[in-house]
Parts: structure tokens; C-alpha cells; sequence
């Protein structure tokens, strides 16, 4: 799941924004940043961490629980 | 509210290999607009992204009607064989097309032939992998060469758009109503056609990355009447509860193994090929386990082979396979030691019934990739190029169509009375209603259910049928979101609730076992009575009408044997 953004890094050029599958992300245009809106529907892809031109963005490998079978 | 329609010839829901390919098929038989739409950005949302990109190519020197053989066994003889044939004999022509948008896959020793290797349990056919396009690795290579090409060829393209309901004119579809993902502003489409290509479903379940895939297509379809195909088929694989990851058919053929809660191997009791049996096989051997007491936990033990061979395989193959691993690494996790596996809900392998062009029952309304119904069975590779050679068809299917149909009208009232519908839950913030997530889980514990999705009975399908319905009539109703972001997530629990109870009809209907689905208390195959498909469609009245279509079989290239026959 998701951990964090460092806005220090972020530039807000808003890639992890369009790459996410998942819509974790909104964008504050005015402060040119963005933000994880919404962390507990991160599927752990790395999308965005991959994607990050500036490595502002953490994924970690473990995911939240889910409920599957037993 | 009066919303001002955008006019285009073919609306396209989705953007994935399928959604791409048909968008770019359809603008070469010469449709003037195409407007293709995604829930993310496009070619961003789709499992074709976040897949390997395996990919099973027919090649001039192979023998195709072994290869066909193999995928209708594979398929437990209810694949639409035409048109199975027909992806295998064009899939050359797509590689040949990929390449020359910049798609290159490992050549082989040879120098001009290409890597391949064999798909798994398959005798004959074979796969690439390890595309690349730019600085990409993998389905994204192929899906952002696909989208790079879509805009070369004059697509327009409408990010972040969910589509919640299909438009309807004169017998015809018209269009598509949605909201923007963002701001929950409705938006609206008046289309002279519509391709859906939204992928199948995975009631974001406990398999890697597959969030995205909540039957999108498979409900607005059925909505609109017409009729659904296979849906008793839900594809089960094994992974862990904590952690992503894809390989493991790859990791049990290359030496390792499934434990039970004692540590003692037990596939080989339940299937010859042992740890290399099918995915289903497995997840099957472990609900048995588990009625035996054996488990759960289970475990996978990869041991040496996952330094000298699985690691190194899985570490090359792009998607988010590669970090996920050094990740995993970082946070101490052995992959060679014991961990605990679970069985997961992959895919569902059903969709939308089509004719030789890609169309549903409804004029004008299309659908390709893992949308449609081609066939029923899930191995490496083909669901890859079903849905690009899918979305070849489909797209050329929707041009043929489109050049002799008129002009559609809209009504407007229509419009404004979808658009309510679908914003209304907006409206309901009043504390105490429930949310898409508390849905989600109720679907989760009916559909995860071993004895619903593994080893079906139809007392627990029964039973899991009538709580399904009820949410749908009882709870659905109620549902509150809060903001745009949670409006979306409702209608795709929606989506789910209306696919879960297409799985569960159509799986009470089948009393037989044939590939993934095994019925526990009808566990034999029976090709008297089943070499038919299940269909599902919408009634007048909102009911499911079921029927059963027997597969043409003896018109069809490929049939049982003698001994598959009386088996």
C-alpha cells in the first residue's frame, strides 16, 4: 500500500495523478502539489512510485487485508 | 439540468489492448469519430497495463490447427471456435504491426525467429514475452504503443470518464451516459455505436492487481437486455493474503511446491501433473485439504529454485513484478522460505454474447476483449491476444455496422433521468447509510466462499443467490457517497452485486463440471447434456431469464474425441 509523498519533492507535474489506476491521488493546482486522498484503495501496483519523475513517492509491498477464501 | 450531448460515430468504454486496438481498427476502415473513454487515464486503468504481456502469436510456420485444438481442449469445447481460429490466423499480422509502432520481443538463438515458450499445460502452443516499446517493460510496452498509435490515428480521448448507464433509440444504442471521476459532473455521449471493453470481473478480490476490473461492461450490457454468456466460469489462482504476486504456475513448475498445515506436500494425491496441474486444480486440492482438517494455513515453498531460477525468471518480466520483489526483499520477506498461499478470486471469464462481428443482441452495441464471450478457460498468454485480436474485430465489426446506420436521437428526458439516478447517492449524506465498502465486503464473504467459487453446491449458490439479491433490492438502494471518488466506487459495487448474481444463476444452472467450474455435488463432466452455454439476459419485468445453448459442435473444426464424448 501506499506510505507516502514527500511534498518537498513533489512538483506536482500530476503523472501519479493520471497513472493510478485506482484514483488514491487528488491535486492541489494552486500549491502545484498532490496528495493521497485516498490510501486504503491503493492496490500496491507501484504505478505511481515507478512513475515519479522527482521519487517523491513510497509504495510498500504489503497490502491491506483482504478478505479471500479462509 | 440539460446536458449537451458529445456527438461521435463509435463510443469506446475502456482502453486497454482491447479498447485500443478496436479504436484504431475502426478509424482504418474509415469511421470518422471515435471517442474511446476509461475510468482512469486512458490506457492507465486497464489490466493490459498491468500485466506481463505474455502473449500467444500464431507464427506462419506454426501448425495453427494444433494450436486450435489446444485452446478449444483448454476451453473444455465451449469456445466460439471461428472465431478463435480467426485471432490465431491474424495474430501474425498484429505482431507484424506491433513491431512496426515499435514494439520488439527477444529474438531466439537463431537470430530471426523469436523467443518462445510454451504455454503452460498446453501441448503445442507458444508464447512471447518480454515486450518492449521505449523505456517499457511488459503490457505497459505494448498497451502505451497501442495508445501512441490510437492518437496518431486521430482518436479522441476522454480521460477519467466512468460510464453508468448505455443510451437506447429506436431498438438501437445511442450513446452512453457517465460521470467525470473527479468532479462527479455528469457527461453524455450520443454514439451510432458503442464498444465495450472494460475487462471482466474480480470483486476487487485478493489477487494482484485487479482492483480495477468490477464488470463494468458486463452490467451496462445486461441492462440493456442482452444476453451474457459463460458466466458460471470464475478463474481461481493462489497467492499470498499479505503480499502481491504473479508467477506462481511458473514458481510450481520449476520446483516449488504446495505444503497443507503440516507441512507435507499433497498435490500429487489429487492430480497427476502435482504442483504443475492447472491453477483451478490447485485451489480445488485446497478446499479438499481443508475438508480434510489439513488446513488452512497452506504454504508455498520455492527453496533453491527461487534463487537459481524463479526469482531471477520473475525479476525480468516487467509489470510490477521487479520492484515488488526488491521491495519484498528490503522488508526481509525469504520467497525461498516457507510462505503462507491462499486461494484468490481472479477473473471472471463469462461476458457479453456476441456474433462473428463482435455484436451483442443489441444493434450497435459491440464488445471485445475479456468483455465478450469467446471462451471460458484462462492460460498464459491468450487472454492477451483475445484481446487484442477481440478488439481488431470488434472495431471492424462496429465500422461495418456503423456505415449503414443512421443518425441516432437523443431524448433528453432519458438523459436527465439516468444522470439523477446516477448522482442521487450524493444527495444521501445522512449518517447511518451505508457505504460502497461495507457492500463490498457482504459480496466478499458470499463470493469467496469455497463452496461458492471452488467447489460449488448449489445449496450454498442458493443461499449466496438470495443474499445477492437482496442487496441488490434492499441495500443497494440506500448506498451513500460522500464525494466523486466514492460515487464511482458505488456504481462499480453495483457492478459487482449485478455480476455476482449472473455468476451464481449461471453456476446453479450448470449441474456438470468442466474446467474451472466444478460443481461438488455434479463433479463429473457431462458432454451429453453440457456442450451448451449458459446465457443470462434481463427480462421485461427486471427478472434473469436463463438459457441454454448447445455449442454447434459438429459444425466446428475441432471436436471431443470418441472417449471425451462418453466421459
Amino acid at each position: 500500500m501506499i506510505e507516502s509523498l514527500d511534498e518537498q519533492k513533489c512538483s506536482g507535474c500530476e503523472i501519479c495523478f493520471n497513472v493510478c489506476p485506482c484514483d488514491v491521488f487528488r491535486t492541489l493546482r494552486q500549491k502545484r502539489l498532490v496528495r493521497i486522498a485516498y490510501r486504503e484503495d491503493c492496490q500496491t501496483c507501484f504505478a505511481c512510485e515507478l512513475d515519479c519523475p522527482e521519487d517523491a513517492i513510497c509504495v510498500g509491498p504489503m497490502r491491506k487485508h483482504r478478505r479471500q477464501a479462509w | 439540468m440539460s446536458i449537451e450531448p458529445i456527438e461521435t460515430d463509435l463510443l469506446i468504454v475502456g482502453s486497454g489492448f482491447a479498447g485500443l486496438w478496436a479504436a484504431i481498427s475502426a478509424r482504418e476502415a474509415g469511421v470518422g469519430r471515435v471517442a474511446v473513454v476509461d475510468k482512469a487515464a486512458i490506457a492507465m486503468s486497464s489490466q493490459s497495463r498491468l500485466c506481463a504481456g505474455a502473449t500467444i502469436y500464431c507464427l506462419p510456420e506454426d501448425d495453427s490447427e494444433a494450436w486450435l485444438r489446444d485452446i478449444v481442449e483448454a476451453n473444455g469445447f465451449l469456445s466460439r471456435q471461428p472465431l478463435v481460429a480467426e485471432i490465431l490466423e491474424t495474430s501474425y499480422d498484429r505482431l507484424r504491426r506491433l513491431e512496426e509502432w515499435g514494439v520488439s520481443y527477444p529474438k531466439g538463438r537463431a537470430g530471426d525467429s523469436y523467443a518462445r515458450i510454451p504455454s503452460r499445460g498446453l501441448p503445442h502452443v507458444m508464447m512471447m514475452v518480454v515486450p518492449r516499446f521505449r523505456d517499457r517493460v511488459g503490457g505497459s510496452a505494448v498497451v502505451d504503443a497501442l495508445r501512441r498509435q490510437a492518437i496518431r490515428v486521430g482518436i479522441r480521448q476522454y480521460p477519467r470518464v466512468f460510464v453508468t448507464d448505455l443510451l437506447r433509440s429506436e431498438g438501437r444504442v445511442a450513446g452512453a451516459v457517465g460521470l467525470d471521476r473527479t468532479t462527479a459532473e455528469p457527461i453524455a455521449f450520443a454514439a451510432r455505436a458503442v464498444l465495450l471493453a472494460t475487462a471482466d470481473c474480480s470483486f476487487r478480490g485478493n489477487y494482484v492487481c485487479t482492483d480495477g476490473t468490477t464488470g463494468d461492461g458486463f452490467r451496462l450490457a445486461y441492462d440493456q437486455g442482452v444476453r451474457l454468456s459463460n458466466m458460471e466460469f470464475l478463474s481461481t489462482n493462489t497467492g499470498s493474503p499479505r503480499f502481491g504476486f504473479e508467477g506462481t504456475g511458473v514458481a510450481l513448475k520449476w520446483g516449488g511446491r504446495l505444503l497443507n498445515a503440516r507441512g507435507e506436500t499433497f498435490m500429487e494425491s489429487y492430480h497427476p501433473d502435482a504442483n504443475a496441474a492447472e491453477i483451478h486444480e490447485l485451489t480445488l486440492a485446497m478446499v479438499r485439504e481443508a475438508e480434510k482438517g489439513h488446513g488452512p494455513p497452506f504454504y508455498i515453498e520455492m527453496g533453491e529454485a527461487w534463487k537459481t531460477r524463479i526469482g531471477p525468471a520473475l525479476a525480468g518480466i516487467g509489470g510490477f513484478m521487479p520492484i515488488n520483489l526488491a521491495k519484498l526483499e528490503a522488508e526481509g520477506v525469504d520467497l525461498g522460505g516457507r510462505q503462507e498461499w491462499v486461494p484468490a478470486v481472479q477473473t471472471l471469464r463469462g461476458g457479453v454474447r456476441i456474433d462473428s462481428d463482435g455484436q451483442s443482441d443489441l444493434p450497435g452495441l459491440f464488445a471485445a476483449g475479456m468483455t465478450e464471450a469467446l471462451d471460458p478457460g484462462l492460460f498464459n498468454g491468450w487472454s492477451t491476444m483475445r484481446a487484442m485480436g477481440s478488439g481488431e474485430r470488434s472495431g471492424r465489426g462496429a465500422a461495418a455496422y456503423l456505415s449503414g446506420a443512421g443518425p441516432v436521437s437523443l431524448d433528453a428526458d432519458q438523459i436527465a433521468a439516468l444522470v439523477a439516478r446516477a448522482t442521487e447517492p450524493m444527495e444521501r449524506k445522512a449518517a447511518g447509510s451505508p457505504r460502497p465498502d461495507d457492500l463490498i465486503e457482504r459480496v466478499h464473504a458470499l463470493i469467496f466462499d469455497p463452496e461458492v467459487s471452488i467447489s460449488k453446491r448449489g445449496e450454498r449458490l442458493g443461499a449466496a443467490l438470495g443474499e445477492i439479491e437482496d442487496l441488490r433490492v434492499a441495500a443497494l438502494p440506500d448506498l451513500a457517497a460522500s464525494d466523486a471518488h466514492e460515487l464511482v466506487k458505488l456504481h462499480e459495487t453495483r457492478n459487482m452485486i449485478q455480476v455476482a448474481e449472473t455468476f451464481l444463476r449461471a453456476s446453479l444452472t450448470r449441474t456438470e463440471s468442466r474446467g474451472s467450474h466444478f460443481r461438488a455435488d455434479h463433479p463429473a463432466l457431462d458432454n451429453q447434456h453440457w456442450l451448451s452455454w449458459v446465457n443470462l439476459r434481463k427480462g421485461g419485468e427486471g427478472e434473469m431469464l436463463v438459457e441454454t445453448e448447445p455449442v454447434p459442435i459438429d459444425s466446428y473444426p475441432i471436436q471431443p474425441r470418441t472417449e471425451e464424448l462418453s466421459a
